[in-house]
């Protein structure tokens, strides 16, 4: 009888004590205000997270951030899905190549200058490095704010110049092919080492870079200001884009084709390729913390960075692309998001976010000064991102469209069909993509 | 006896309805992911839906757009080009490796296990391996032409080899499982039939021709029906290997509807893609079934 007694009341705590924690969670969850914030997993980005959410969340007690992760290239897809259903995060990073599609939709909000702690679109630019702030603009509006920000540059392995006896890095792109020509090794035909390596072929994005740079540099864009028309045959675009053919066809300085992106660091490690374009995130790669992580210094040798080469007597421009915070139309908490993202973006964050994440913030500010004179391998980047056009900067939705023909562009272009023939087909195929929005 | 009779109507009645619950569930599986996806790829294919846009009705205007679509009717011939490659060699290769298998030697189990593991080895260490080995300058291959002394080809960068390529790293992966089928098939015919055409004097390939292959052929048949399937649906190679290139050649339906859906939200379009896909794939199914029934 006793024994049951005790059941009882042993019964009767476990539930009270269950139902008081549940009653508990429920009057804290009641009591904050749920951010969630969906961001691309791995690496960098979730060291950045970890470290700077619970600071954010500590600071703001009423606020809890709820992370999601996806993969770099699921995620604009998984923001899309949750639109769709109606259950979209509020905060989410997206590469700015996907800011176009979802702009014109109407899906993000416009960035709210008060809560980000800024008085006036002025004095946000003046945080940043000169351009970047005016890069990031859609539709003379303003999105997103930058988690990371890359330019292209040129990487060279410093003993594989000295060897073939060349003084320094080429600041044309006819210097280029020259010395890339000089530092290929052949042997029966086959590119037993490759002197000059663009970026990574068989990615859109960055196949469109390789079109874009040297139009840039001739002053042209790939559309027309209005959008509605390719530029790609204008006769100043061919001239451009020769130099791109040439260091295949005149110079042979690159057999890597279609080799895929991903391949490029350890092609150029391992002493196979002697120069390469490639933006600043690859300099992620040797951080300091990462050779920590590694317990091996990655470099077998003395690496060298420069800026990419130009055309004569055309202007210094790069292609700079980015990843950034940006906050749903439908969000309910815009104010929390703009708010939180504010603080993840401030000063002291940004200087955490390059040094310590190896995730470049080109923010204005003494301590970028000092990183740079301490890391000088940054220097050419940062001179890139000051002349850089973002891809979002093409603000066409259908952007992974038209990437899709610069990916077929370069693949004639390796292959040596005619240039003009490509460029011609490939206008025209640009523009049934533009004539069909 | 009426009760007796209505105790058989109650018994067959219970085991009628445990039948149906029975079968209750693969229905409700097969209509909540086969069946419901399937009837709303259809009607959005009637529709220009891109996600993040709503939906406009244009009624056959996808398929109509499909037809005018070069880079579709490209993915259509090298889809086709793609099945005759692989289908022939690999039903070939692997007939030929069941019949060796399917003898007494030495080794015999480690040997059908070798030629069995990139069937279980995933896909994607498949496609990374075999990229490595493409390479033009410094893939396996490209050594080994190196000591040759001949030149390397460009494997996957070539307008003409690419597809071959992606072909053979197929055929290498999915030979292990084929070879399965027909041993299947080949330890289902009985000994007897070999011992008594060996009695009448017939060598081993009037045994082959007479006695193996007549026997085999629903095996060979399913073998092809399997083959074919798969190789409509193949993604992941040229998906991870070469994105469609160079120059589209090894652009496939699966990759271009992939592309249509995931990469420029043209979903609507992509829906009208993936049902002439499967129309494509149920025709050929019902020729090969034709083909079991005439047997």
């Amino acid at each position: 009888m006793r024994g049951k007694k005790k059941r009882i009341i042993l019964l009767a705590v476990t539930v009270a004590f269950i139902w008081g924690v549940f009653a508990l969670q429920a009057v804290s969850a009641q009591e904050k205000t749920v951010v969630r914030y969906m961001y691309v997993a791995g690496g960098s980005y979730d060291e950045m997270n970890d470290a700077l959410v619970p600071e954010y969340e500590a600071l703001n007690p009423n606020v809890d951030i709820q992370l999601e992760k996806g993969k770099w290239n699921e995620l604009a897809r998984k923001f899309a899905i949750a639109t769709v259903a109606g259950n979209p995060p509020d905060i989410i990073t997206l590469p700015s190549s996907e800011m176009p599609r979802f702009v014109r939709a109407g899906l993000f909000s416009e960035a709210d200058l008060k809560m980000i702690g800024a008085e006036s679109m002025e004095e946000l630019k003046s945080w940043y490095i000169p351009g970047v702030v005016d890069s990031l603009l859609m539709m003379g509006k303003l999105y997103h704010i930058p988690t990371e920000l890359s330019a292209d540059g040129l990487y060279y392995n410093k003993e594989h110049f000295e060897e073939a006896g060349i003084s320094g890095p080429p600041t044309t792109w006819v210097e280029a092919g020259e010395i890339g020509e000089k530092l290929a090794i052949w042997k029966n035909d086959t590119m037993q080492r490759a002197g000059f390596w663009l970026s990574g072929r068989g990615y859109a994005a960055t196949d469109t870079r390789m079109i874009l740079t040297p139009m840039f540099q001739n002053g042209l864009n790939l559309l027309s200001k209005d959008g509605a028309k390719c530029l790609l045959n204008d006769q100043k675009a061919v001239e451009a884009i020769q130099k791109i053919y040439d260091l295949w066809h005149k110079y042979r300085t690159d057999q890597s084709g279609f080799l895929e992106h991903a391949f490029y660091w350890d092609f150029f490690t391992s002493g196979k390729v002697s120069m390469m374009m490639h933006n600043n995130s690859a300099l992620r790669r040797i951080r300091p913390r990462r050779r920590e992580e590694l317990e091996q210094d990655p470099l077998p040798f003395e690496l060298v960075t420069a800026p990419i080469p130009v055309i004569q007597g055309g202007k210094r421009a790069t292609f700079s692309f980015g990843w950034g915070w940006v906050v749903s139309a439908l969000s309910n908490h815009k104010d929390e998001a703009w708010k939180a993202i504010g603080w993840f973006s401030n000063s002291e964050n940004a200087r955490r976010c390059t040094v310590d994440w190896g995730n470049f913030v080109p923010r204005k500010a003494p301590w970028l000064d000092e990183f740079v004179e301490n890391n000088p391998l940054w220097k050419p980047f940062v001179l890139g991102m000051e002349t850089g056009v973002l891809d979002c900067g093409i603000s066409n939705p259908k952007f992974f469209e038209i990437a899709s023909v610069c990916t077929g562009i370069m693949d004639r272009i390796v292959l040596g069909e005619e240039l003009k023939t490509i460029l011609d087909e490939g206008a025209a195929e640009i523009n049934m993509i533009l004539a069909d929005i | 006896m009426k009760g007796s009779v209505e105790m058989k109507k109650s018994i067959n009645r219970d085991k009628a309805l445990f039948a149906y619950l029975c079968i209750l569930v693969p229905i409700t599986y097969f209509s909540v992911f086969w069946f419901y996806p399937i009837f709303n790829a259809l009607f959005t294919s009637l529709y220009r839906w891109e996600i993040i846009t709503p939906m406009r009705y244009t009624g056959f205007g996808n398929y109509l757009k499909l037809m005018k679509d070069p880079r579709f009717v490209r993915s259509l011939y090298n889809t086709f080009y793609y099945i005759l490659l692989y289908i022939a060699p690999a039903v070939s290769i692997s007939l030929l490796l069941a019949l060796l298998f399917n003898r007494k030697f030495p080794f015999r189990g480690l040997f059908r296990t070798i030629y069995f593991i990139p069937y279980v080895t995933s896909i994607l260490v498949i496609c990374v391996l075999w990229k490595t080995i493409y390479h033009p300058s410094f893939g396996l291959l490209a050594g080994v032409t190196q000591r040759l002394g001949l030149p390397s080809l460009n494997w996957l960068h070539d307008l003409r080899l690419a597809m071959p390529a992606i072909g053979l790293m197929n055929i290498w992966k999915s030979v292990g499982f084929l070879i399965i089928l027909f041993l299947g098939g080949l330890q289902t015919i009985p000994k007897i039939l070999y011992e008594a055409a060996a009695v009448d004097g017939a060598n081993k390939w009037l045994q082959f021709r007479h006695i193996t292959l007549p026997l085999l052929k629903p095996t060979v048949l399913f073998v092809l029906v399997i083959s074919l399937i798969n190789a409509f649906q193949m993604f992941i190679p040229v998906f991870q290997m070469t994105k469609g290139g160079p120059l589209d050649r090894t652009l496939v339906i699966a990759l271009y509807t992939y592309r249509n859906a995931f990469q420029f939200y043209k979903m609507g379009y992509a829906c009208s893609m993936a049902i002439i896909m499967l129309m494509m794939v149920l025709g050929l199914s019902f020729i090969q079934m034709r083909l079991f029934r005439s047997k």
